[in-house]
This record gives structure tokens, sequence and C-alpha cells, in this order.
């Protein structure tokens, strides 16, 4: 290894230090985590760089990052209080930590020394207060330690207690068997209705003092649960017991239960919620606000084993977290994996000839073998899209202060995989549409005030998947987009004639529209026009489709939809004409003989069980020289909320396409997404749905456009 | 189990014999029934000879207490039974069925 590379590792080990350090000290910052959960974290983090910076002769790194230590230090050892103030300071000090590594690579990008030179200054303040009698740990404002170690329990007795023959009486002299039972309170309400003598009217309430854990004591109430209420709260005390059992690699409801705090029940019912509701195709709920909602847990349990866990993962060793592999050799791999599933279809192709039995079922195993390290090989290219969320969490946090708003962003889904080149593109596009909706989008909060809004923002990113792509929602509840404002902005920039009516989704992806800007003012964060027809042109590039909706003063949403993967999809074979074209499965739902006759009108829909099925004749839609054949068939494809049909000729079935990109001479085609090489050797074209699908629409709609709108369409192209 | 009803100077006495349990608060629901139609002016509730005695039957005397009016003068009276104190005790009642906790100063054996 020679000094570059060597560089090159300390760069790239001293850059995810530093993210190690800002998603710590923001989280620290937010209140989502106590400043005892992270503060080795950050320590290491500066203590790693200053010990490598030192080994490269990086000696300005070295004494800047020093006194970033030395107050780290004081932190850990209780010497200094964790204000507001130093979490601005270290915050500040990380960015001038990114500022001078990035220098290392780049030197046109030196550090501003003025700013160290401030920040050094700022650091010595903590390190060497000044002589006062006032300590400056104020131990007046410590939180008193929480010490109260008994368990709350709650009953509420169902009516027919007493009829399955169950005795509360027998239930509190078991619990007398598992410790000390205190502050009984029992009330019985006889206002409801006639009195019966054999209904049980009772609700319990007592403490108690036990060192049994919660299954324990659940299982007194076994015989009543169904029947009954049971609420059973864990003392506070147990926070440290739930952080001393959080292990390694436990999830959050393993680390619960195995502390005592939370029943395999209560967990078995929080999780079968969450895939209900992700059956019905609903937001699941964080496992956490399920337990506290259900009362399963207090929030301060479910805090501290979720603090603790990300402090374990910042514990690990860097080495075992991750194994750093050059990418060239990863997309090597995935290129000579590409090349094994062509030459595996091409061998299929010649053992389906042979007709050999024996030879066709071992090939079959083997094929299934090949799609398995293809799906394998691909993971290893997915990354959690919460990397990119995180950068995302600085920049709300920078620039709602830069604009004075109070903004609270909620990450929704940050472990979401997509492509790692995909989440590297989506950088910019996603830091153009946040910045964005906190300039123009969410309102001043005198102004969310005075419209009866609450004067704190919301900002929420949502990552998810459907139907074989992820789906990324920028949701902000401001101002929303005025389509009446953006069209006479698009009319006065000459992108848009007088005459011409939109409706209003068109209108809002005029903004798309390059120097489009409604922002009466220009601030350096956005409002000048340049971006958002970035924004869609890099998402373009990743076959992917941005979409927008707003209701004015209720907020907007940006939808993003991308592929999963941009290298081997599962694919179906079709052909038109002569062309070779694949279909991704993942989108098909069904296929359908295609009757052209049965049509009613010359129109392109058909009834399919009852519903209206808009298709698209893909002969036609690509320009496919030759005569349509007798028999025709439907491919039925959903993407998103749409369905549609394509109507084919052949249907030849599955395959696996290796995605090759369009030469960019023919990337104007709408509606191919790439080519691949079939097991025949022939070229067949993959079909990017959505897009054929929208640009059939935008040809429809032409069609039925008055005459005066079609000369000018026409006149645009 | 017998629920003997009589009047001794000026108070009902309601004696109740044997078990007062979920096996017959029924019944014995059905005589006290007749008390919480017309309350006494002063009404003794004997637990003292019980010999079986649950939730059920606690409850019960509770509703019979909860329908006697402010002015009528109500008193439980369980002596040294073990069977009646025991599930007082349980569930940390005196015998006004107040919480012990907010009057310890109340013996559990109450009215005795």
């Amino acid at each position: 290894m020679d000094m570059h590379e060597a560089q090159l590792l300390f760069i790239n080990e001293a850059e995810e230090l530093l993210d190690v350090m800002e998603s710590c000290l923001l989280e620290v910052e937010a209140g989502d985590a106590t400043i005892d959960a992270h503060i080795d974290a950050i320590f290491r983090a500066a203590h790693t760089i200053k010990g490598s910076a030192g080994l490269f002769g990086f000696d300005a790194i070295v004494a800047f990052t020093h006194s970033v230590e030395s107050v780290l230090e004081q932190v850990r050892a209780d010497k200094l209080e964790f204000t507001p103030a130093l979490a601005e300071l270290l915050l500040d000090c990380h960015r001038h930590m990114v500022q001078m590594i990035q220098s290392i690579a780049d030197p046109e990008l030196a550090s501003d020394k003025n700013q160290g030179t401030k920040l050094l200054a700022a650091l010595d303040v903590y390190l060497h207060p000044p002589k006062s009698d006032e300590p400056l740990t104020d131990t007046s404002q410590a939180p008193i330690p929480d010490d109260s170690g008994h368990w709350s329990i709650h009953i509420d007795y169902g009516r027919e207690v007493f009829r399955d023959g169950m005795d509360p009486c027998s239930q509190l002299k078991f619990l007398q068997t598992l410790g000390q039972v205190d502050d009984v309170r029992v009330t019985a309400d006889f206002s409801d209705g006639e009195f019966d003598p054999e209904c049980c009217y009772l609700r319990l309430q007592m403490a108690l003092i036990s060192s049994a854990d919660k299954q324990q004591i659940e299982e007194v109430f076994e015989f009543i649960q169904d029947s009954s209420k049971v609420t059973i709260s864990a003392p506070k005390a147990l926070v440290n017991k739930v952080q001393a059992c959080a292990e390694d690699d436990a999830r959050l409801g393993e680390t619960l239960v195995n502390s005592g705090a939370l029943t395999k029940r209560e967990l078995e019912m929080a999780l079968a919620e969450q895939r209900r509701a992700l059956q019905e195709n609903r937001q699941a709920e964080a496992l956490g606000n399920m337990l506290i909602k259900q009362g399963a847990v207090d929030k301060s349990l479910v805090s501290a084993a979720l603090s603790k866990q990300k402090n374990q993962e910042h514990k690990r060793p860097i080495d075992l977290q991750f194994l750093k592999v050059d990418a060239r050799k990863l997309d090597n791999l995935i290129g000579l994996i590409g090349e094994l599933v062509t030459a595996g279809a091409a061998n299929e192709l010649l053992i389906g000839q042979l007709a050999h039995e024996k030879l066709q079922e071992s090939f079959a195993g083997m094929t299934l073998l090949v799609e398995q390290i293809r799906d394998a090989a691909l993971g290893l290219r997915m990354v959690q899209i919460g990397e990119s969320f995180g950068r995302l969490k600085r920049i709300v946090r920078d620039v709602s202060k830069e604009l004075g708003k109070d903004i609270n962003l909620e990450v929704l889904g940050a472990e979401t995989e997509l492509d790692k080149s995909m989440v590297e593109k989506l950088s910019d596009p996603l830091m153009h549409i946040v910045r964005n909706a906190i300039d123009h989008g969410i309102e001043p909060q005198d102004v969310r005030i005075y419209k009866g809004k609450p004067s704190q923002g919301q900002l929420c990113l949502n990552a998810y998947h459907e139907a074989g792509a992820v789906v990324i929602e920028i949701t902000d509840d401001g101002a929303g987009l005025d389509p009446d404002r953006i069209r006479a902005k698009a009319i006065e920039n000459g992108i848009l004639d007088t005459d011409k009516q939109l409706s209003k989704e068109d209108i809002y992806k005029l903004i798309f529209e390059p120097g489009f800007s409604t922002a009466s003012a220009i601030t350096n964060l956005s409002g000048r026009g340049v971006g958002m027809d970035v924004v869609k042109r890099n998402i373009e590039e990743l076959r992917g489709q941005i979409s927008i909706a707003s209701d004015i003063n209720q907020g907007t949403r940006f939808r993003i939809r991308l592929p999963l993967t941009l290298a081997i999809i599962d694919g179906f074979e079709v052909t038109v004409g002569d062309a070779h074209l694949v279909i991704p499965v993942n989108m098909i739902q069904e296929c359908l003989a295609f009757d052209a006759e049965a049509l009613a009108v010359e129109r392109d829909y058909l009834n399919l069980r009852g519903e209206v099925l808009p298709f698209v004749r893909v002969r036609d839609i690509l320009k496919i020289p030759g005569q349509r054949l007798q028999r025709e068939h439907v491919v039925v494809v959903q993407f998103g909320e749409n369905r549609a049909g394509l109507v084919v000729e052949t249907l030849l079935g599955e395959l696996q396409a290796v995605i090759k990109p369009l030469n960019k001479m023919f990337r104007a085609i709408r509606g191919i997404g790439g080519s691949t090489v079939m097991g025949s050797g022939d070229i067949g074209f993959i079909l990017d749905v959505p897009q054929l699908i929208e640009f059939t629409m935008h040809k429809e709609s032409r069609q039925c456009a008055p005459a005066s709108d079609k000369s000018e369409k026409e006149k645009h192209e | 189990m017998a629920i003997n009803l009589f009047n001794k100077a000026d108070f009902t006495v309601v004696e109740c014999d044997g078990e007062l349990s979920i096996f017959n608060v029924r019944e014995a629901f059905l005589q006290l029934s007749e008390l919480a139609e017309q309350p006494p002016e002063k009404l003794i509730l004997d637990l003292s000879s019980l010999l079986e005695f649950d939730s059920a039957g606690m409850q019960l005397c509770w509703w019979l207490k909860s329908r006697m009016p402010e002015h009528t003068e109500f008193v439980l009276s369980m002596a040294d039974n073990d069977v009646v104190q025991k599930v007082f005790a349980l569930y940390q009642l005196d015998a006004d069925f107040q919480p012990l906790a907010d009057n310890p100063q109340e013996p559990v054996n109450g009215h005795a």
C-alpha cells in the first residue's frame, strides 16, 4: 500500500467517524438520546481522528481535534455539563473538522483558518473557565435519580370473572408470594345499571415491590387476561436493568423481554399489530411507540433500550461492522455474474433443444443457484437509505436555524435498502427538495400562528418498498403550491402559452422546467430557479419518476419512485414483430388473450372483469413496422396505484435480464429503459413501463385536446 | 347459608351464617334487596359467624352499604372472624370499605 492509498483510507475512516460524531451530537441535541449514551462514541471518533492524523503529520488536524477531545473528556468525566451551547459549538467544530479532512483530498477546499481560531478560543473557555466560586456544573439542576422500585398494577376486572370461578383474592395472595404488596386500592362501580351479585364490579390498583420480572407477574393474571384489562407498569429503576441487558445485536423487543420489562405475549401482540398494518397496506408504527400505546411499557424504558442499542452500534469496532471492498472489484463481480446469467440463458436454449430430461433437471438446479448468487451479489451493493437521510438531519437543523423557523423532522423507513450508486445520486435531489420545503414551503412561525397552524413546522421523510420499487416521500405541512401563481409565473417566463389549459398535476410539473422559480425573494438557499430541473433530470437518470401532490395551506408531498436495482432484473420476454421486449416481472399482474373484435368502440380500453383497463398497443407506440398478428395478448401491469394493459404479440416466458444502458443516441426513445442480450444472442429491449404509460397518456391527451391547443403543442415539439 | 334478619333494640341486624360466596350471593342478594329498598335507620351487618367468604361476598356487603342513605348508621361486624378478616386484609380495606392506607389507625376487624 503506497502513501496515497493509506491517505485515502484515513480520509474514508475519518469521514465515517465524523458521520458517527454528527449523528450522535444531533440525537443528543434533539433530546432523542442522553449524552451519557453517546459520549463514548463521540469521544472515540475525535480521539481516533487525532491519532490517525498524527501518523500522517497533519498537525493542524491534530491540534484542533486535541482541543475538541479535551472538552469531550471533561464531559465524559462529568466535570462539564453538556449544554445546548456546547452541543452547538461541537457541531460547528465537527463541520470544521469535515472541511479540514476534505482539504487533504482537495487542497482547493482549504478550511477557514479564522473560523478554526474562533472555535479554538470558544473551546478554551470550557477548558479554562474564568475563576469563580460558581462551578461549571450546576448540581442543583442535576436530575434526581428515580429509584422507585415498585411495579404498578391496575386491574379492571371483567364482569364474568366471578362466574368463571376466579377470585381476585387468590391473585392478591399469589402476588404476596412474589414480594410485598402495598397501597392496595379497590373500588367498586355499582352505577352501571342493575346490580347482579354474580358479576364483578371491582377495580384494583396496587404497588408490588418484587424482584420478579413482568412475565412472572403477568402469569398471576393468566386466567383473567381474556376477560379483564390488566396493566402492569415496570418500575422506573428497571431502566438500568434494560440498559444492562441490551446486548450487541439484540432488538428492542428482545431487550425489553430479557430485562423483564415486557412479556412475550405483549411483544407478540405488538408484532401482530405491525404485521396486520403491513398486510392492510397501512403505515406500521414503530414497535416502541406501539408498546407505549398498548400500555405495555413506559416511554423511559423504550428510550433506555433504544439508546443502549445505538450506543452499542457505535461501540462495535468499525472493522466488525463492515468489510471494506474496492468498489471496482464489486462492479467486476456483478459484471461477471451478468455474463454468467447471459451464458446460462444461451445454455438453457440449447438444453431445451436436446430434450434430455436429466440434463434439464440438473441445469434447472444450477439456474436456481445462479439466481441466488445474483441476488446475493446485488445485495452487496444495497445500503440503507438512512445514510442519506442522516445528512439531511443536519441540513434541516442548520437551515431552519438560519431562517429562524422551528421545524421538526420525522424520518420513517430509514432502514429501506437501495443500490449504493442510487443513494449517492439521490443525495443532491433530496437536499434540494428539503431546502426548498424549509425555505419556501414551511411558513415562518408568526405566519403559521396567524393561519391557525402549530408554530412548529413538520417535515417528514419516508421511504418504503412498493411493487419492486423504492418510494421516497418528502412531505411538509407548509403553504403548499399555488397552481395559479405557478401558471402565471410560467406564462411570464415564456414557459407556457396564455391560452393553454393544464391540469393541476401538469401545472405542478412546471416547477421542473429549467429557470422556473416563483420565490419572490432569492435567498442563498433557494429561489434561484436552479435545482428543480436538475432534481428531475437526476431522478430520471436513475430510471425513476417524481410526482407532486399539494394543497394550499395544507402542505406539499414530493414522491420519488425508483427501481430497486440498476443491474439485473427478473423479466418476462414478449415479442412484437421482430422486436424482443422484456417487461419487469414484479410489475406484471396477469396475461390475457386480446380480442380486438370484442371491443365496443375504437378506444384504447377494455373491460377487465367489470373494471376499466386502459391499454397501450406497443407496436403503435414504439412504431414497430409490420402487420398486426391475428392473435395478440394483453400483459396487465401495475405500478403504484396505476394499472394498464400492454398489447403484445407473443409471450415467451420469464428470463433474467442483465440491464445494459442504452447508448446516449437512443436515450430520447420514450418507454425503453435499457437493453439486454438474450440467450439466443438477440438484443432485447427492457420496457420502462411507467415512462411508457406516461408517454401514452400524454399522446392520448394531445389527441383529445382542442385543435388550437394541438397545433401549439406540435409547434413546441 | 342462612341470613337472619331481626331487630335488636333500635338496630336492624343482618346475621350471616355459614357461607357468603359466589355460590350463594344471588340468594343472599334477594333477601338483602328488601333492605336496600327500605333502608332502616340503623343496620348491623354481622359477618362474625361466616365460615366461607370470598370477593363476591365482600362485594355484596359493599353494595348493601352503598345502597344505604347517608343518615343510616351502618355497622359491619366481623369480630375476630379469621376468614372475613383475611379477605378485608388482602384488599387493605377497613370495615367502612375505606383503604387502610388512608386511615392506618382503623383496625381491620372493624366494629367488633
